[in-house]
């Protein structure tokens, strides 16, 4: 096997350290909490995911992982069920991609039989006082169940007979117990086998490499001045147009425009270093993805990039030790002094996204790309952040490339390209983006101050793990009234519990204490009546079709595909979005339309009351502007709104509270 | 007064706020321990090894300030399983095996929680890197299983929060369904682990492109190990437990 000391990618790495901790943790909770039990056997399925891949030293990488957290958290038995699991999905996987027949499977299935046959009865063998005592006590309840059963009628004979098959299994074990593995195994394997391969083929994006999981490349790293001719990714959507053609040069500071499609991610996996299907890239050295005098990369989620669990070990992580690195004055530069020793975990997005540019800094990078780092952090830090790249160019001499969907941000860049069908349209001094046509301007229904109360929440209180050293009051005292055509923005800081807060409103989750009625009867009763629209709109979004999406979210399932769309098309016209939009493969929208999509979705079951979690948050002006004709629009219908929010917009709301450590005012 | 019943995630794969002798010893050291005493009980249970378990046990939740609190009330069927398997083997007159037999188990199993509760699970990645030292020398590619371990961990908190959301998700979707046939919510329920493992694959290449941009998976060094008196407890505690187990045995 060629690739079995072959060094993992970075995506196969993670992959293998993420699904063998997910390995690990469904093993304990099964072993730690027996009536979970269950969730064991779901433990093989990740490892079997991991088999698919094409180096077996990321899926061994993942077990040894998987194997050490469920040691320590549940026992050396879980460590060794993680590793029994593991090789055994990992066979799987590996038919799958080999897309070897059940032959093969049964083959498996037999070798792992003989062996861990043979591994039960060496393991007997040696430990013969534990067997002894187990099957002491297997017999003793056995024979009591025998005698107990003896008395009634008609089952005596049965009673006779289990004593019977114990004696015999008991008395020949070392044939009887690896006879029974090797069964198991067998039928376990071939039926895993018959579940997953459906399955595995359904997981989208199997095997393709996604941006900058090359290995480091060999020679003199020297990432710009670099010259891009006609050139496009493998594996992206062909252009139509022949590809990009862009020459960087040192200290350049550069902002990429362009609708979705457009060209803007395939432009920076080639600066990147992605291998090209067509065209040519003329780089002075190499891209040294990572590397000191390299390329960095600011991506678009924040919490992704965080890879240490303080600030101080995620700004070493991965830092060649020959690097000095002066961690105080990077951390001052970036506006984050002081925090060396915060956990990552309570810092906000953009915070987090400070911190990666910090990480990215102390490897002294030749060239910055940007990939949407501005799009999901608040107001304040996206110009902050914006303005800390713009002074790279100078103090660092490197050159920035940024892709944004701001038209505010564009003109504090020196050049300005502006990408269109896979082609450069523009490529010189800023000029001005244009918004999207005028959204259609209608005055909102007038509500009354008086309608019918929908939602009231009296004397609210969440303790999670109450009288435990963990206890948390998440929130206290809150009381609340919503009637219909109501509007309210809650605002409050990280962790103030305002997610807390919209579980209970809707009813999913039921307070420690006070109650919450929605129409007089308890919210958990009336599920559903209020919906929620979660930041993270990918969650929300769970069919593979935007229109069989928005049905099922409605409650309408299993629609042909044209009734979905019929269904779905006012419903798309009403978040602003076109009708045709319905047919658009999920994987295919960006950030925004997946948002309105997941709005379109919540709107169509026809919500009581509606809760947006930070609905504005990396949305452009006129998208905003949009989203907040929509929601007025809701509200003049008779829908009450609850928008948490750091965002202050005209005229949608006239009240405005702030959750403070769960307390409401 | 009862109190409420804990949900899995309140109590799991967290750790202990506050110091205690526990929390002060060496991953390592507990790693050793868990699987030392595991084997041990196993080469020659009986009385010697149950009662030597339970003590261990005990002791592990004095030295860990485990408060009665944390520990979790078992579900009435559990025990009612349990108590049958008790009273069908005396019926059998086997019933010194059975309690003998299930010390051990429950013995194994407490003594793992405990110390999870007591160990920062990042602290495993570096003991893992010292344990497997030797196998370095044949080429093995410890450092990084090392830093696997310790990026999976890593990544667990925000897993729980997306599974969280998926699931809300679901909920909310199912109860304003409007077919509500045992096969379409059936269907519905199956889907949801699917669309948890996409997303954690979705999630984990997130990842992936992250270690990409710090140049890709690392090959940590190993820390120096400070070993405190707890250390040296603990597996003296360990040694003699076993050698007790032995000395009495069935």
């Amino acid at each position: 096997m060629p690739h079995v000391r072959a060094r993992p990618s970075s995506t196969e790495f993670a992959e293998g350290a993420v699904l063998g901790a997910l390995g690990a943790v469904l093993v304990a909770v099964g072993r730690l909490l027996p009536h979970l039990g269950l969730v064991e056997l779901f433990a093989v399925v990740p490892f079997a995911v991991l088999g698919t891949q094409p180096r077996l030293r990321a899926g061994v990488c993942g077990m040894v992982a998987g194997a050490t957290i469920a040691t320590l958290v549940a026992g050396l038995g879980a460590g060794v069920e993680v590793a029994g699991c593991a090789l055994m999905g990992g066979f799987v996987g590996w038919v799958v991609r080999r897309e070897r027949g059940l032959g093969t499977i049964l083959a498996g299935g037999v070798a792992v039989g003989v062996v861990s046959g043979i591994g039960i009865d060496v393991a007997l063998v040696v430990l013969f006082s534990a067997r002894e005592l187990a099957f002491s006590s297997v017999r003793g309840v056995v024979t009591g169940i025998a005698s107990l059963l003896k008395p009634v009628p008609g089952l005596a004979s049965a009673a006779d007979q289990l004593g019977g098959v114990l004696r015999t299994v008991l008395a020949s074990w070392w044939i009887w117990l690896p006879a029974g593995a090797l069964v198991g195994a067998v039928a376990g394997m071939a039926g895993m086998w018959l579940v997953l391969r459906g399955l595995l083929d359904r997981i989208p994006g199997r095997g393709r490499p996604g941006l900058g999981v090359r290995p480091p490349t060999p020679g003199p790293v020297r990432p710009v001045p670099v010259t891009l001719q006609a050139a496009w990714v493998a594996g992206n959507t062909p252009a139509r147009s022949g590809g990009l053609d862009v020459t960087l040069r040192e200290g350049e500071f550069v902002v990429v425009t362009g609708a979705n499609g457009a060209g803007k991610s395939t432009l920076l996996q080639l600066l990147a270093g992605a291998p090209t299907v067509s065209g040519a890239v003329d780089r002075a050295g190499g891209v040294g993805l990572g590397e000191p005098g390299g390329t960095a990369l600011l991506l678009q989620r924040p919490e992704t990039q965080v890879l240490g669990m303080t600030v101080l070990e995620d700004l070493h992580w991965g830092l060649p030790e020959s690097l000095a690195v002066d961690a105080e004055a990077l951390l001052r530069e970036v506006g984050l002094a002081g925090m060396e020793d915060r956990p990552t975990a309570g810092l906000s997005g953009g915070q987090l996204q400070r911190l990666a540019l910090a990480a990215a800094l102390a490897r002294r990078p030749a060239l910055l790309l940007s990939d949407e780092s501005t799009a999901m952090i608040d107001e304040d830090d996206r110009l902050a952040l914006v303005g800390l790249l713009r002074a790279l160019p100078r103090t660092h001499g490197t050159t920035v490339v940024h892709v944004s969907h701001f038209p505010d941000e564009v003109p504090l860049f020196d050049r300005h390209l502006v990408l269109d069908g896979g082609r450069v349209v523009h490529d010189g001094p800023p000029v001005p983006v244009l918004c999207r046509p005028g959204l259609r301007t209608r005055t909102s229904a007038p509500h009354s101050a008086q309608g019918r109360i929908v939602l009231r929440a009296e004397d609210v209180g969440v303790v999670r793990a109450a009288r435990t050293p963990w206890e948390h009051v998440v929130l206290r005292h809150i009381d609340l009234t919503l009637r219909a055509g109501d509007a309210l923005r809650l605002a409050g800081a990280n962790g103030s519990g305002k997610s807390t807060l919209a579980g209970v409103l809707a009813g999913l989750e039921r307070p420690s204490s006070g109650r919450c009625l929605i129409d007089g009867l308890p919210a958990d009763r009336r599920l559903g009546r209020v919906g929620i629209v979660f930041q993270h709109a990918r969650l929300q979004v769970q069919r593979p079709v935007v229109a069989v999406d928005i049905a099922a979210a409605s409650g309408v399932e299993a629609l042909e595909a044209a009734d979905a769309s019929a269904f779905a098309a006012p419903w798309l016209e009403r978040v602003g979005l076109g009708a045709e939009l319905g047919s658009r493969r999920v994987d295919e929208l960006s950030g925004g339309q997946l948002r309105r999509v997941a709005l379109a979705g919540v709107l169509a079951s026809r919500p009581e009351v509606l809760i947006l979690d930070e609905p504005f948050a990396g949305l452009d002006p006129a998208s905003r502007d949009g989203l907040a004709e929509t929601l007025r629009e809701a509200r003049g219908s008779g829908t009450a709104l609850i928008v948490i929010t750091h965002d202050v917009v005209q005229g949608l709301w006239e009240h405005s509270l702030e959750l403070n450590e769960g307390i409401l005012r | 007064m009862s109190r409420p019943r804990l949900r899995w995630d309140e109590v799991l794969l967290r750790v202990l706020p506050g110091d205690s002798a526990l929390r002060r010893m060496w991953a390592g050291t507990k790693l050793i321990g868990l699987a030392v005493a595991t084997i041990g009980w196993l080469l020659l249970p009986g009385w010697g090894a149950a009662v030597t378990a339970l003590a261990l046990v005990v002791a592990a939740l004095v030295a860990a300030h485990v408060p009665l609190s944390v520990l979790p009330r078992p579900r009435w069927w559990l025990v009612g399983i349990v108590l049958l398997g008790a009273v069908t083997a005396a019926v059998g007159g086997q019933l010194a095996a059975f309690v003998q037999a299930f010390a051990i188990t429950f013995g194994v199993v407490a003594l793992g929680a405990i110390v999870a509760w007591t160990t920062p699970l990042a602290e495993v990645a570096d003991a893992l890197l010292v344990l497997g030292a030797p196998l370095r020398r044949w080429g093995w590619p410890v450092g990084e299983w090392a830093a696997a371990c310790a990026l999976g961990v890593r990544s667990l908190p925000m897993l729980l929060d997306e599974w969280r959301v998926l699931v809300a998700v679901h909920r909310l979707r199912s109860a304003v369904a409007r077919r509500v046939g045992v096969l379409d919510r059936g269907r519905a329920a199956l889907a949801l682990p699917l669309r948890a493992l996409v997303m954690t694959l979705r999630r984990a290449r997130e990842v992936g492109v992250a270690v990409a941009a710090r140049g890709g998976p690392p090959d940590p060094g190993r820390k120096p190990v400070r070993l405190h008196g707890a250390d040296l407890a603990a597996l003296t505690a360990i040694i003699v437990s076993i050698a007790l187990a032995w000395l009495v045995p069935a």
